[in-house]
C-alpha cells in the first residue's frame, strides 16, 4: 500500500517541472537530452488505449539505453520524413511517492505538429503512466508509458511522446 | 488489346497513367468495379471464436458485418437495419450475444440474419412478412484461418480468386491468432501503399536502416507476379552490421553513440540475433534465412516472419488499405502469432513486428513519406505516367527474376485494368 507524501503540491510541482523539461527536449529537438531524462535501464512504451486495456500489450517498448538512443535517433532525423515542429502540452499532473522510494506520476499529453505546408494542427493525445526516480541530477524516468486515446492514428507517428 | 478510353497508357505494360492516383471518376470506378467485385479480407477466424462474435468493415464504402452463429458458421451481412438503414453496430469488433438489435426502433435479428423482433408489429397490418426483412447476406468464405467477404464477386470461389497465390499463402495462415491491431490514415492514394509492398527497388534507398544495418538485403531474392493480380517478393537476410548502423544513426540525428552503446536494431534483431535455422536442422552450413511479402489483389498484404523458421511461419502481420478519397487512405494492420504462443511470447511478437510496421514503424514511416511525396508530385503536369517496367524478360517473373524487378506491380496493374474495363 503506497502512501501520499506530506506535501503533494510540492511533489506535483517537482514533477511538473520534470515534464516541462521533458517537453522541451522533444520540442527543441535535443535528442541526447531526451535520452538523459531516462535511467540507463529505463523503459519507454507506447500503446493505444484499446490494445493496452484489452490485451495488456504495448505497441512498442524500448528497454534500456541502446533502444532509447535508437528511438531518439529515428525520431530526430533518421526517418525520411521532414522534421516538423512539435508542441507537447503536458497537463493534469498527479504524483505520489511509493513505498519503495519511487514516484508514481500520471499526466495528460496533447501533441500538436506543424506539417509540411506549415499548418499547425492537433496530432494525437493520450495519457502518461510513469514511474520516476530521484537522482543527483534530478528526476529521471524509470518507466515512461504512453497510452494514446485514438485507435486510428495519423500516418506519421515517428515522433517522441 | 485496345487501351481503355479512361487511360492514356496500357497499364499492363507497367507504364501507368498518373490519373489513376488523382481522378475522382477512377476512384468511383475502383469502388464499383474492383472493391465491390473482389474478395476482401475481413478478419481471422479467431477474431470470431464464439457465437455472437462479430467484426465490421467497409467494402466499397458499404458497411459489412461478419458474425459467428450458434451453429459455428461464419456469415456476413450488410451492416444496415432492414427498417431504415441504421448500422447495427458501429464498433470494430465485439460480441453481440444472441441478437442484433437496432438502436433506432429496436428491430432485432438473430445470428442468421432473420428478423425476429419488431416492436408493435400489429401496426404494419396482417400482411406484414418478416421473412422479407432479414439482413441482406454478403458472400463469405474462409481460406484456412482468414475470412473473406465479397459484395458481387466476379470470381465466385475464393480459392479461384487466390489462384496461384493459394498454395503459396496456405502454409502461413494456419494456426494463427491476432494479438494486436493498429489503424492509421495517410495522405496518399490507396494504391501507393499497396504498391509499396510489391516494391523492393526502394528498400535500400528509402530506408536508411536497411542500407546501414542490412546492406545487400536485396542482393539475393526474387519477384513474382502470381496470377491473377497477386505477387510475392522474397529476399535473403544479409549479415547485420551494428557498428555501421550506430555510426549512421549518430550522423543523421546527432544522438551520441560514441560511448559504445549499441542500438538494438528494429525488431530487436541485434539483441536476439538473426532468425535461427529451421527446427530440426542438424549440422552443416545452415540454409539462408529468407523473408517474403505476399500481396493479394486488390489491397491485402501479408508479411510473415522469416520463412521456414520455427517462429516465422506463424507470426507476422496482415494489412489492408482502404481508400478514403483519391488522396487519403486508411491502413488496418493485424499482428498475429502462433495459437500455441504463451502471453510473454505474444508480447514479444507484437513488439517485434510492430517495431517496423504501422504508423510508428521504423520502416513504415519512411514508406508513408514516399507515398505522401508521390501523391503531391503526381498531381502536377510533371509527367503523365509512373514507371513499373523493371525486369524485361517476358512472363511474370518468379525465382529467376531479381527482387527489384516489377513483375509484381505489372501483374497488379494488368488485373486492375481488366476489372476497371469490365462493364458487365
Ligand atoms: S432503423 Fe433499425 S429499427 Fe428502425
Ligand atoms: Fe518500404
Amino acid at each position: 500500500m503506497s502512501t501520499m507524501v506530506m506535501n503533494p503540491a510540492g511533489l506535483r510541482s517537482e514533477v511538473e517541472d520534470h515534464y516541462a523539461t521533458y517537453a522541451l527536449t522533444m520540442d527543441d529537438k535535443r535528442p541526447n537530452a531526451w535520452v538523459d531524462l531516462f535511467l540507463a535501464a529505463g523503459v519507454y512504451a507506447v500503446g493505444t488505449h484499446n490494445n493496452v486495456s484489452t490485451t495488456g500489450m504495448w505497441w512498442y517498448t524500448d528497454r534500456g539505453l541502446g533502444a532509447l538512443k535508437e528511438r531518439a535517433a529515428y525520431t530526430n532525423g533518421y526517418l525520411r520524413h521532414n522534421p516538423t515542429r512539435t508542441l507537447h502540452t503536458i497537463t493534469n499532473v498527479r504524483a505520489r511517492e511509493t513505498d519503495d522510494g519511487l514516484i508514481k506520476s500520471e499526466a495528460y499529453v496533447v501533441l500538436y505538429v506543424t506539417d509540411r505546408v506549415e499548418v499547425s494542427r492537433f496530432h494525437v493525445c493520450g495519457r502518461y503512466d510513469d514511474l520516476l526516480t530521484r537522482t543527483d541530477h534530478g528526476l529521471r524516468f524509470a518507466e515512461h508509458r504512453v497510452v494514446l486515446d485514438a485507435e486510428t492514428l495519423p500516418g506519421n507517428m515517428g515522433v517522441l511522446l | 488489346m485496345s487501351v481503355s478510353p479512361d487511360f492514356r497508357t496500357d497499364l499492363a505494360t507497367g507504364v501507368v497513367d498518373r490519373a489513376i492516383y488523382t481522378s475522382e471518376e477512377i476512384l468511383a470506378l475502383e469502388k464499383e468495379r474492383i472493391f465491390a467485385r473482389t474478395w476482401r479480407y475481413a478478419c481471422t477466424i479467431r477474431d470470431l471464436r464464439n457465437p455472437g462474435d462479430y467484426f465490421t468493415l467497409s467494402v466499397a464504402d458499404q458497411p459489412v458485418l461478419v458474425i459467428r452463429g450458434n451453429d459455428g458458421e461464419i456469415r456476413a451481412f450488410h451492416n444496415a437495419c432492414s427498417h431504415r438503414g441504421a448500422v447495427l453496430t458501429d464498433e470494430r469488433c465485439g460480441n453481440q450475444g444472441q441478437v442484433l438489435k437496432c438502436m433506432y426502433h429496436a428491430w432485432s435479428f438473430n445470428l442468421k440474419g432473420d428478423l425476429t423482433g419488431v416492436p408493435y408489429d400489429e401496426g404494419y397490418g396482417p400482411g406484414f412478412d418478416r421473412g422479407a426483412y432479414g439482413l441482406k447476406p454478403v458472400a463469405c468464405e474462409t481460406f484456412h484461418d482468414l475470412v473473406f467477404v465479397a459484395l458481387r464477386p466476379t470470381v465466385p470461389s475464393l480459392t479461384d480468386f487466390l489462384g496461384e497465390m493459394a498454395d503459396h499463402l496456405a502454409p502461413y495462415v494456419q494456426g494463427i491468432e491476432p494479438i494486436g491491431r493498429n489503424s492509421w490514415i495517410y495522405d496518399g492514394n490507396w494504391k501507393l501503399w499497396h504498391e509499396n509492398f510489391r516494391d523492393d527497388y526502394h528498400a535500400e534507398f528509402t530506408h536508411r536502416s536497411i542500407r546501414d544495418l542490412l546492406a545487400g538485403t536485396t542482393a539475393r531474392g526474387w519477384n513474382w507476379g502470381a496470377a491473377p493480380g497477386h505477387s510475392v517478393l522474397q529476399w535473403a537476410f544479409p549479415p547485420l552490421d551494428p557498428p555501421k548502423y550506430a555510426r549512421a544513426l549518430q550522423r543523421f540525428s546527432g544522438v551520441d553513440f560514441s560511448d559504445g552503446t549499441m542500438p538494438v536494431g528494429w525488431s530487436s534483431m541485434l539483441a536476439q540475433g538473426p532468425p535461427g535455422p529451421p527446427e530440426g536442422f542438424a549440422g552443416g552450413e545452415p540454409p539462408e534465412i529468407r523473408q517474403e511479402v505476399l500481396a493479394v489483389f486488390p489491397n491485402l498484404d501479408i508479411q510473415p516472419g522469416p520463412k521456414d523458421t520455427p517462429r516465422g511461419m506463424k507470426a507476422g502481420y496482415l494489412q489492408t488499405v482502404t481508400p478514403l478519397g483519391v488522396n487519403r487512405a486508411r491502413v488496418d494492420i493485424t499482428v498475429y502469432s502462433d495459437v500455441e504462443d504463451d502471453d510473454a511470447t505474444r508480447q514479444e511478437q507484437l513488439e517485434n513486428l510492430a517495431d517496423t510496421q504501422g504508423s510508428w514503424g521504423k520502416l513504415s514511416c519512411d514508406d508513408t513519406e514516399a507515398a505522401a511525396r508521390c501523391q503531391i508530385g503526381v498531381r502536377g503536369e510533371g509527367g503523365r505516367s509512373n514507371l513499373f517496367t523493371r525486369g524485361v524478360a517476358p512472363g511474370r517473373g518468379g525465382e529467376s527474376a531479381d527482387v527489384r524487378d516489377e513483375y509484381s506491380q505489372r501483374e497488379f496493374f494488368r488485373v486492375y485494368q481488366q476489372y476497371l474495363r469490365d462493364e458487365s
